[in-house]
């Protein structure tokens, strides 16, 4: 039975820090490398990013529950909040290549998590919403 | 997070940052930056050298601040990115909209060879 990794903060962005704390110190204690550890790290402060500014809108109405653990091969974090559900799929790509002046602002969020994990899940049902994202062979 | 503003000839104003530039810590440097724009300060280097890590928080805090600068006939360059803060900036595609210098003293310099 693999090692699970359990966290649950107040969906606060004061507690993004403490949020990278607990993922790193997984993340290194599952023997993850360096550049694996710092993506997964920033994978999930940008989910919880979302979840504080977007899901909860920054009113401090809910938890953030974070798990994870390392299995067959695999980094797997689950991420759970209350907050409002979105379609990540209505969410457009950004335009990376634009000039300065048309460069619109946002939306690098989610496009950062799917290019940092090799998986990027969401549920959203009635008992809240669950993201759950992979890194593969990060050892 | 912030540790130093230092300002140079020609009102070049030079903004330290230091630690995780996560949401938390952009929201200070959203305000400082604005105040420095505020005061008609345009000219801006932002230091990132002690910067560990920038979200997307942070890169958006970068990119209203350099639209404010070139607004205003400044700009705002940066400079001593770590490999993995600069990683981040190329994959968002902001290396081609940023001028990046090595050290502090060229991007001050790029502002006084501009005139």
């Amino acid at each position: 039975m693999p090692k699970q990794w359990e966290l649950t903060v107040a969906g606060r962005l004061e507690n993004l820090a403490t949020i990278a704390d607990f993922v790193i110190k997984a993340a290194q204690a599952e023997g993850l490398n360096e550049k694996a550890t710092f993506e997964v790290q920033m994978a999930v402060d940008e989910a919880c990013t979302n979840v504080i500014q977007h899901s909860y809108r920054e009113e401090e109405k809910g938890e953030i529950a974070l798990r994870c653990e390392f299995a067959d091969g695999d980094f797997v974090i689950i991420i759970y909040d209350h907050g409002r559900p979105f379609n990540p799929d209505a969410v457009p790509p950004p335009n990376l290549t634009s000039s300065l002046a048309e460069r619109q602002e946002g939306m690098l969020g989610l496009y950062f998590m799917r290019q940092l994990m090799d998986e990027v899940r969401f549920r959203f049902d009635a008992q809240g919403n669950e993201l759950t994202m992979v890194k593969r062979r990060c050892r | 997070m912030m540790v130093r503003e230092s300002t140079f000839d020609e009102g070049i104003c030079v903004v330290e940052a230091k630690g995780r530039l996560d949401a938390a810590a952009a929201s200070q440097l959203e305000a400082h930056v604005a105040s420095l724009l505020a005061e008609g300060k345009n000219k801006i280097v932002v230091d990132l050298g002690g910067v560990s890590y920038i979200s997307s928080t942070g890169l958006r805090v970068l990119l209203v601040a350099i639209k404010r600068a070139q607004g205003g006939s400044g700009d705002l360059k940066l400079c001593c990115l770590s490999p993995r803060v600069h990683d981040i900036f190329r994959m968002a595609g902001f290396t081609t909209i940023f001028p990046i210098h090595g050290t502090e003293e060229e991007a001050v310099r790029g502002f006084e060879s501009r005139g």
